[in-house]
């Protein structure tokens, strides 16, 4: 942008600045617990200029100084209105009352959400995290990676895990946001659960396209989560007991109206259901006893928010969460009074991540707003296993000691500085700007192994197997200005410029975004979006099931950076106030993607893996409809997608399906969901998900073929499989219904609810899996066995009902 | 294990459901299958069969008798390959090394095929050094029990050793090429069948081999290594230079009392018992592109695994499935001298 381009809009502020024109700004917060409401509407009636709080609860509207009728609104809220007549910036901060009522939010034509028919951000969505909590799932156990997943666009991969495609991108191309701090591992339990608690967030807002360009670093969607800052009033919380895990959250003030607290568990308790049962086991099995063994997860959110001034706010956000198998074994041996022998076996699995963000809000002016953040992220994996045996004699006295000891480890760190800036010279001008620094640290797949004996003749061995930790710097730095251009046209145009240096390699890229909207009429509007993504880390793994072992590993100077380049263009639609409308459609390219060779394998370690993967391309394109309802006494979506995403891989001596284009792993035509929760009474609420899409693809080898009778070799296949093209077969259709109700009722000291849900209610057999199988049967005559071959599919969650208790005070 | 371990983890959670269903896609037809490998001065054998579509059951693979199986080398036509027995062709030609070789095959009610492949030169071997060394050694010796059931020792008769033979083989790679090698470690089994060869297992140790380990206790809980088992590397690290490939052989040996006693060396080998004097021989093939790729690729090829990507196994006959692979070796003997 060059400084002609600027001119025009440095002369619309000054001409602005000229007018007595005087600066509204302010927090917006719930009055009930002073939690901060994001992206709540600031609408001013006379001059038809409006705003939206920020990420903290913060607006910012200039306005001429004359009376004024502002009008503070936010979904689920009853609004207020204010008449003002400032002679000078004024403070005003705003606690709005929780109401199911519905709003007037359009009498004035004042629906100036980003996301709305105004706004110019499209390909977002929002959901807030109770409609999250009342969507019915798997075990009973709320996931918020599964409510995006029934968005349009969004698709889940194998049923029940929580891998994410956006648009045809694959699962590490999603940057998740935990207060704005990347999560590098979203699963527990090999994908079947995310890592979010949803007791500890407030929102959601799930970016699939037209990324503004305060957010870089991955290729497909972003997820900005926020948690909870805690009840600035009184305590609160609330215990719940599922049918997987149990949760405690307890929130409150520290000093009233200034810190507040809040805490949040989760953790599965199968291991300790299951402790008695060994112990029994072991009771009748004297070789078992000293067993134990078991896993678990748990998830421990914490955040603190105090208030140092009316211009300065400091927040601290926590997370960590662990997945862990554990097993111990435990043997003893006595022959007569002599000699006792004794081995212990240990082995302690576990893998997740650790979050610490340290944040400062300050506002510099009523007009600019800063935040910085010094964040810390962690994901680990650690597997160790010990075995010590023993042997002790009396006569003659002796004793013997081994001891064997292995471990793997890896894992990445990332420690983060940023600032980020909010400027708001007019209302026609939101300009975002900032710049951050990362230090990633991966930490490859490193094995240690120890012997240790008491007999000096013995192996003795200590060593260290693996890479040495890998060091990068990403650096980015970005401006971008949400501008109406008259009453027509409002733009989002930005640069986002990053930076990536890592072992004498240098990468970087100028990331063009853009977001436009044309308004046709006051419920209808047209958008248009852009943006180039690149991202610089790639994850390995190579199975289709999430696995701890999955390894984060940086560009090489071989392995060049991911870009994708993506436009959408779209219709937004308010239909009675009440529905928003949708019809998006992108097309996408993606560049520089990379894929196993076909015989590569990849476990854990991270060793020479560039020479097994090729790199190519692909592009996704398709279309998608949403119609949104998120306030009132039913809300809910309805989604389709139709979808198309492929592959080529096909530069020389990189070919995978012999150069020819195929089918990305979860390429599907069509896929519907529907979400609905009603509130029947104050006691009871009702809810429900309907899903149906288009099966999967598979690979299946349609020919098999006798193999080479391999030279030299005392092993080979004789029956060898023909695959003729990747992703040929595709799986029958997927459909399921889930439900869902609850039942609430007051009691002394707060709400009780019963929850009771059913997943997959007409116990549709849907594909999980589809392969060749043989049942063989006895020729009488012949005296032999035939075999006869089929084709088998697995499905593995038929109907499962569950039913929580949850206690709230 | 390892691809098993995600299984069982979802397997022991839920009650798994399956059922047959039918196949709703398109029925494939047969096609011709070729297999052989050529190498120098040694006449071509083509093994001809039928592949077969995946859900028809049947023993064997039909054989193809009937087929034209047309040698072109060097762009000329050389000869039709005679069929001997069961679908094997055999030519009369023996190809050379840095021959062009073309097979063209044709039969009754299928697509004719084609494959083409060029015979590499013999890799230079320059030198071999060998280290060995004794890690373990048991004496043998006859133990009985006194009448409170005290074990007794005896007379030690003979001892088993656990050797391990480093070996490095220096060959000169030539440059400006890829280059696909095999190192294969034999001994040759008289005793067993006359003519009988036994492939020998070897450490894979230097880096070309790419194999990774997780550490001995490890793998039988989480198997996280990768496994050259066909021993196939590239140039990719060396190309164009002399490169010293580093491996070992590591067995047990029986070697009776009055060639090793008390920590010193047998003297003379001839006591020891037939099979473990025999040389091993050691083979470095250089191969082509598609046999490297087949071996590779068939390698991982594994039908229960259904987590994991199904892996393509090369192929690079034309219209039809299988491979023409060449490779051409050099091989040298080592005699186990203590």
């Amino acid at each position: 942008m060059n400084v002609r381009a600027l001119l025009p809009l440095l002369l619309s502020m000054m001409a602005y600045a000229s007018v007595n024109a005087i600066t509204l700004s302010g927090h917006i917060v719930d009055a009930n617990t002073g939690e901060t409401l994001i992206n709540a509407s600031v609408f001013e009636r006379t001059t038809g200029k409006g705003t939206v709080t920020n990420p903290y609860g913060f607006y910012s509207l200039t306005l001429p100084a004359s009376s004024l009728l502002v009008r503070f609104s936010y979904v689920g809220y009853a609004q207020q209105t204010l008449a003002l007549a400032p002679t000078k910036d004024t403070v005003v901060n705003i606690r709005l009352v929780p109401s199911t009522e519905l709003s007037e939010v359009t009498v004035w034509g004042g629906d100036v959400r980003e996301t709305g028919v105004k706004g110019s951000q499209m390909s977002t969505v929002q959901i807030p995290a109770s409609q999250i909590k009342a969507i019915p799932t798997l075990f009973g156990e709320a996931d918020l990676i599964k409510a995006l997943q029934l968005l349009p666009g969004v698709q889940a991969g194998t049923e029940g895990s929580a891998g994410m495609y956006v648009r045809g991108g694959g699962p590490d191309e999603n940057l998740l946001l935990l207060d704005g701090v990347p999560v590098y591992n979203v699963n527990h339990l090999f994908g079947f659960f995310s890592v979010f608690n949803t007791d500890a967030i407030k929102n959601v807002t799930l970016y699939k396209g037209s990324f503004p360009a305060r957010f870089g670093s991955r290729l497909s969607s972003v997820v900005d989560i926020r948690m909870n800052d805690g009840n600035d009033q009184s305590y609160h919380g609330n215990v719940s007991v599922g049918l997987i895990a149990s949760r405690f959250n307890l929130e409150g003030p520290i000093i009233k109206g200034k810190t507040t607290f809040n805490v949040s568990l989760r953790r599965t308790y199968a291991d300790i259901l299951v402790q008695p049962f060994i112990k029994i086991a072991a009771a009748s099995d004297q070789s078992l006893s000293g067993m134990s063994a078991g896993y678990y997860f748990y998830d421990f959110n914490a955040k603190l928010s105090h208030i140092l001034s009316d211009k300065d706010r400091l927040y601290y956000s926590h997370y960590m969460g662990d997945d862990a198998i554990y097993a111990g074994f435990k043997e003893h041996y006595k022959e007569g009074g002599n000699l006792t022998e004794e081995s212990r076996m240990k082995m302690n699995w576990y893998w997740g991540n650790l979050i610490s963000a340290l944040r400062w809000n300050r506002i510099i002016t009523n007009k600019l707003f800063m935040n910085t953040t010094a964040s810390f992220t962690r994901y680990r994996f650690d597997l160790g296993i010990s075995n010590v045996w023993e042997q002790r004699q009396k006569n003659p006295p002796a004793h013997f000691k081994e001891e064997q000891m292995v471990g793997y480890l890896s894992g990445i760190t990332d420690y983060t500085f940023k600032a980020d800036f909010d400027y708001l010279p007019t209302p026609d001008h939101d300009i975002k700007f900032g710049a951050s620094y990362t230090n990633h640290t991966f930490r490859p797949g490193v094995s240690v192994a120890k012997m240790r004996s008491t007999d000096t003749t013995a192996f003795n061995l200590d060593t260290i197997i693996g890479d040495k930790n890998v060091h990068s710097h990403e650096f980015q730095v970005y401006v971008e200005d949400n501008m109406n251009l008259g009453d027509l046209v409002k733009a989002n145009i930005g640069l986002h410029y990053s930076t990536f240096a890592v072992q004498q390699t240098f990468y970087h890229s100028l990331q063009p975004r853009l977001g436009l909207r044309f308004l046709i009429s006051d419920k209808l509007s047209a958008k248009l979006g852009y943006a180039t993504m690149s991202q610089y880390i790639h994850l390995l793994s190579n199975s289709s099931v999430s696995l701890p072992t999955d390894l984060w590993v940086p560009v090489t100077k071989r392995i060049k950076p991911m870009v994708s380049r993506q436009v959408s263009a779209g219709l937004f639609y308010n239909l009675l106030d009440e529905i928003d409308l949708s019809v998006e459609a992108y097309y996408k390219t993606m560049d520089n993607l990379i894929e196993y060779k076909d015989g590569a394998s990849f476990m854990g370690s991270s060793t020479g893996w560039e020479d097994k993967v090729n790199m190519g391309r692909g592009w996704a394109y398709g279309v998608e409809f949403l119609a949104q309802r998120s306030f009132g006494k039913t809300t809910g979506w309805l989604g389709y997608t139709w979808a198309k995403s492929e592959r080529l891989f096909d530069r020389p001596g990189q070919e995978i399906n012999g150069g020819r284009v195929f089918p990305a792993k979860y390429d599907r035509r069509h896929d519907i969901s529907l979400t609905l929760t009603h509130n029947l009474t104050k006691r009871i609420d009702l809810s429900g998900t309907w899903v149906y899409s288009t099966g999967n693809c598979g690979t299946l080898a349609m020919q098999e073929y006798d193999g080479l009778d391999i030279p030299d070799a005392q092993m080979w296949f004789s029956n060898n499989g023909h695959i003729n093209s990747r992703n040929n077969y595709r799986f029958n259709p997927y459909h399921r219904l889930d439900l869902g109700i609850n039942f609430h009722k007051q009691k002394k000291h707060g709400v009780r609810t019963w929850s009771l849900s059913v997943y997959n209610a007409y116990n549709n057999l849907n594909p999980f899996l589809v392969y060749p199988s043989s049942d063989y049967t006895y020729d009488r005559i012949n005296d032999r066995y035939i075999e006869i071959k089929k084709l088998t599919q697995l499905s593995i969650f038929p109907i499962i009902p569950s039913l929580s208790y949850a206690y709230k005070f | 294990m390892k691809r098993l371990l995600p299984l069982l983890c979802l397997m022991a959670l839920l009650a798994a459901c399956e059922k047959d269903i039918e196949f709703d896609g398109a029925i494939t037809e047969p096609m011709l299958v070729i297999n052989a490998v050529a190498l120098p001065d040694t006449t071509l054998s083509v093994e001809v069969t039928e592949s077969r579509f995946f859900l028809v059951s049947q023993d064997t693979f039909t054989t193809v008798k009937n087929a034209t199986v047309s040698l072109f080398v060097n762009g000329t036509f050389k000869e039709n390959c005679a069929h001997q027995a069961n679908g094997r062709y055999t030519s009369n030609y023996r190809p050379s090394e840095g021959d062009h070789i073309r097979l063209s095959v044709s039969a009754p009610g299928l697509q004719t095929v084609s494959a083409e492949t060029m015979i590499p030169m013999r890799p230079v071997i320059e030198r071999i050094d060998t280290s060995l060394s004794i890690p373990e050694a048991y004496p043998i010796s006859y133990n009985y029990y006194d009448s409170q059931g005290n074990s007794i020792g005896g007379d030690t008769t003979g001892w088993n050793i656990h050797y391990k033979m480093t070996i490095t083989l220096t060959f000169k790679d030539p440059g400006g090429q890829a280059d696909y090698y095999r190192l294969v470690v034999k001994r040759q089994r008289d005793y067993y069948q006359e003519g009988y060869f036994e492939n020998i297992w070897y450490t894979k140790d230097d880096i070309v081999f790419g194999e990774t380990e997780t550490g001995a206790d490890m793998e039988e809980i989480i198997d996280m290594g990768t496994y050259n088992i066909y021993g196939t590397f590239t140039d990719e690290l060396f190309d164009g230079r002399s490169y010293p490939l580093t491996f070992g052989v590591e067995e047990w040996i029986y070697v009776s009392n009055e060639d090793y006693n008390s920590g010193r060396m047998p003297l003379d080998s001839t006591k020891k018992a037939s099979e473990d004097t025999e040389p091993y021989i050691i083979d470095l093939q250089a191969l082509d592109k598609s046999y490297y790729l087949y071996l590779l690729t068939s390698s991982a090829y594994d039908p229960y695994s259904p987590f994991a990507e199904p892996v393509q196994i090369h192929s690079n006959v034309e219209h039809g499935i299988g491979i023409l692979g060449a490779y051409a070796g050099s091989n040298l003997k080592l005699s186990l001298s203590f």
